[in-house]
């Protein structure tokens, strides 16, 4: 029962707040009695095209969450595989891996805004020495890609350490009956490795889309959604209606319950994939 | 002989009465002051700006005076009025001074985030070394009241001028921007002229920013975002549209991350020395006038605004000192502000860095000597008048104004990074404010 009042208090009340608040014409700064319900004209403002960003943030938010995810696992994998030998200085590659994920991501945004710097920027600085070129890192052509940069350099450890936690925990048996069966390396991988890894792997990827779909301090630190809306991913969109300079606080909340709905939907379809592969086993 | 001693002493004793009388009464108030809030602590909510820095320099000694102990609260503009409202909304009494930018406040008058201050200003609480008729009356009525009543009192007024590097343009026979067209020609003449050297900088990051600068030139092109008579939305104005394009055109000429530019990167980008020319606010001129931060102090130069097809305009805005209306040491808030903002002290804040808004101080020798911008700003003022007397007002008093110029802004920068043309961006934007002003 406590659990049951903990979870009301600090999910389902807001949660059906910000319900309510999506159907009223609620503003920053408005007493609270002044204002009333309007019906779903928040969401037909939202699907009949008049908010012309939220699409445009639904999208980007998506690629987004399919490339960020997509480059995490990959460059994980790779890293994992790497560490599963032994070398020396192993446990000092460790922490090195550990260091992006333990930074806090507003601070995260401030570096990179350094780095990234087209000016006076230290990337810039060595891609003008090595190849005399000048990247406007957070110009329009390239703050998508920039911002994505961040989060996968972020992430990548995370996806790493949980792979590797994966691979090493593998009994060696399955690959010695493939190897006196015949098998070479990538066949091992492809039937042994990844089968064995895939519940693992489905949860780390779950956590992954979830989390690059809320993404919201790294963007807002980098560039602030923009230039023009090349960033603004559903997270800052709402941001900028409700608390920025527009006080759309209903509106913002329409868009929050679109971007609840988009999770859940998502993430259901995930753990269903999740079941489905470890359910068998269990 | 005797008798022109005793004049002589006479004389100083008078003259030193005056000044002992004078002090006395800051002392006299303070005392007053400390015997009723000693002890009382309030929170000033201030955005990071060079009066900012003036204020905090004042501040021990405003603390010794009367008791009252000052936590300031600084963060960069566009989370200041969020936390401010946030402030307010959530009823928190978090805030008792608010720095409130000139164009917030015809959305915090109505509101009622910030107290009318007309009971403070001729209240017994205010000396009469405070003078509040001192302020230069544009700033009283243009940026601290609304509807006619006084909600803020003007610390940093502002209107903009062109600042450009006097080496550069002896270097290459030119002389500074007199009209528009001028200083486009001027700007795309520098750009790319030496290496790692611009055209200009100023501000485009989207939303308020870009509106702000965009306004910067739009009333010289006779454009306007809403017709201040009726309140019909003007973007598709042939006129307004020609300023956007203007305004895009021109930072074509500027560092090519413009369009994340605030005012702060803008006048970083000129105190640098990577653009020839740059068009702000003349409340920055301290921070390009200083050593530690600028590169450029002796080989600076500013000139007025330069004409456009409609004439002078000028950019009339700036900050306030507001007292938070859900404050609990409103009394105490109004004591801070008296001792800030008043005649007596309008000085020392101006030479600790702070933005004149009082007459005496833009006639005062000694400070015109230390910054021979004043008669330039003066000037700058004059085009900020010729707007003034058109009837427009450059920040239109709108409760809607906020979200008027995120729209706006927000098209505009679209058209800067080219994801729109100027036409599509004003009529996208015409659609959108119109209903942003149908509201209510």
């Amino acid at each position: 029962m406590p659990s049951v009042i903990i979870l009301a208090l600090l999910t389902i009340v807001p949660t059906i707040f910000l319900y309510f608040v999506s159907f009223t014409n609620y503003e920053l700064g408005q007493m609270w009695n002044e204002q009333h319900l309007i019906g779903f004209q928040n969401f037909i403002r939202l699907f009949s095209g008049q908010d012309t960003e939220f699409w445009l943030s639904v999208g980007i938010s998506l690629l987004f969450m399919v490339l960020a995810t997509f480059f995490e696992t990959f460059c994980g994998f790779v890293v994992a595989l790497l560490l599963n030998r032994e070398f020396k200085l192993k446990s000092l590659v460790f922490a090195c891996l550990l260091v992006p994920i333990t930074i806090t991501p507003s601070i995260v945004g401030q570096m990179w805004k350094l780095m990234y710097n087209a000016e006076y920027g230290v990337i810039n600085y060595i891609m003008g020495l090595l190849f005399h070129t000048k990247i406007i890192w957070l110009g329009p052509a390239m703050a998508y890609t920039s911002t994505l940069l961040v989060d996968i350099w972020q992430w990548t450890p995370f996806m790493a350490l949980i792979i590797y936690a994966g691979i090493s925990s593998v009994p060696a048996e399955p690959y010695e009956a493939a190897l006196v069966d015949g098998a070479n390396a990538v066949q091992s991988f492809r039937y042994i490795t990844l089968p064995l890894l895939k519940p693992l792997l489905s949860l780390a990827i779950l956590f992954r889309s979830m989390d690059s779909l809320k993404l919201f301090d790294v963007p807002f630190v980098l560039t602030q959604g923009g230039p023009g809306s090349a960033t603004e991913l559903l997270s800052l969109h709402v941001y900028r209606l409700g608390f920025a300079q527009t006080g759309w606080v209903a509106r913002a909340s329409a868009t929050g319950v679109i971007l609840l709905i988009i999770i859940s939907i998502l993430s259901q379809f995930l753990i269903r994939q999740l079941h489905k592969e470890s359910g068998p086993k269990i | 002989m005797k008798k022109i001693l005793m004049l002589l002493l006479v004389g100083v004793l008078i003259f030193s009465c005056s000044a002992f009388a004078q002090t006395q009464s800051v002392d006299q108030w303070a005392a007053a002051m400390k015997a009723k809030y000693n002890g009382t602590s309030i929170t000033v909510a201030f955005a990071s700006h060079p009066s900012t820095e003036a204020f905090q320099k004042m501040t021990p000694e405003f603390e010794k005076l009367t008791g009252i102990k000052v936590n300031w609260d600084v963060m960069e503009e566009t989370y200041l009025k969020n936390k401010q409202l946030m402030d307010f909304t959530g009823n928190s009494h978090l805030y008792d001074v608010l720095m409130v930018d000139g164009f917030w406040m015809s959305e915090y008058a109505p509101k009622k985030v910030v107290a009318p201050l007309q009971p403070f200003i001729g209240g017994k609480a205010t000396p009469s070394w405070y003078d509040y008729n001192d302020i230069v009356p544009a700033y009283r009525n243009g940026i601290g009241a609304y509807k006619g009543v006084a909600y803020g009192i003007p610390t940093a007024g502002e209107t903009r001028f062109v600042g450009y590097r006097k080496d550069l343009f002896a270097k290459y026979g030119k002389t500074p921007p007199k009209t528009m067209d001028e200083m486009l020609q001027l700007a795309k003449f520098f750009n790319g002229k030496e290496p790692g050297l611009y055209g200009i900088a100023m501000r485009a990051q989207r939303g308020i920013h870009f509106a702000s600068g965009w306004m910067t030139v739009m009333y010289n092109f006779g454009g306007g975002f809403l017709n201040q008579k009726n309140w019909k939305v003007t973007m598709t104005d042939p006129k307004t549209v020609q300023s956007l394009k203007y305004y895009v055109e021109l930072l074509k000429n500027a560092p090519p991350d413009v369009s994340t530019y605030t005012h702060e990167e803008a006048v970083s980008a000129f105190t640098s020395g990577k653009t020839a020319m740059w068009f702000d606010a003349t409340a920055l001129v301290p921070w390009i006038t200083d050593p530690k931060k600028s590169s450029i102090v002796d080989k600076v130069g500013f000139v007025a605004p330069p004409k456009g097809p409609a004439g002078d305009a000028g950019v009339l805005a700036g900050w306030n000192m507001a007292i938070a209306a859900n404050s609990r040491n409103k009394d105490a808030a109004w004591a801070f502000i008296t001792f800030m903002t008043s005649k007596q002290k309008a000085k020392e804040y101006v030479l600790n860095g702070g933005v004149p808004t009082r007459t005496s101080v833009y006639q005062e020798p000694e400070l015109v000597a230390k910054n021979p911008s004043y008669p330039v700003q003066l000037k700058a003022m004059d085009a900020a008048n010729a707007l003034v007397k058109k009837g427009i007002a450059w920040i239109p008093p709108t409760p809607q104004l906020g979200k008027v110029l995120d729209r706006a802004g927000y098209y505009g920068n679209l058209a800067l990074t080219g994801e729109l043309t100027p036409e599509q961006a004003c009529k996208k934007a015409q659609t959108e404010l119109e209903d942003i002003m149908s509201e209510k």
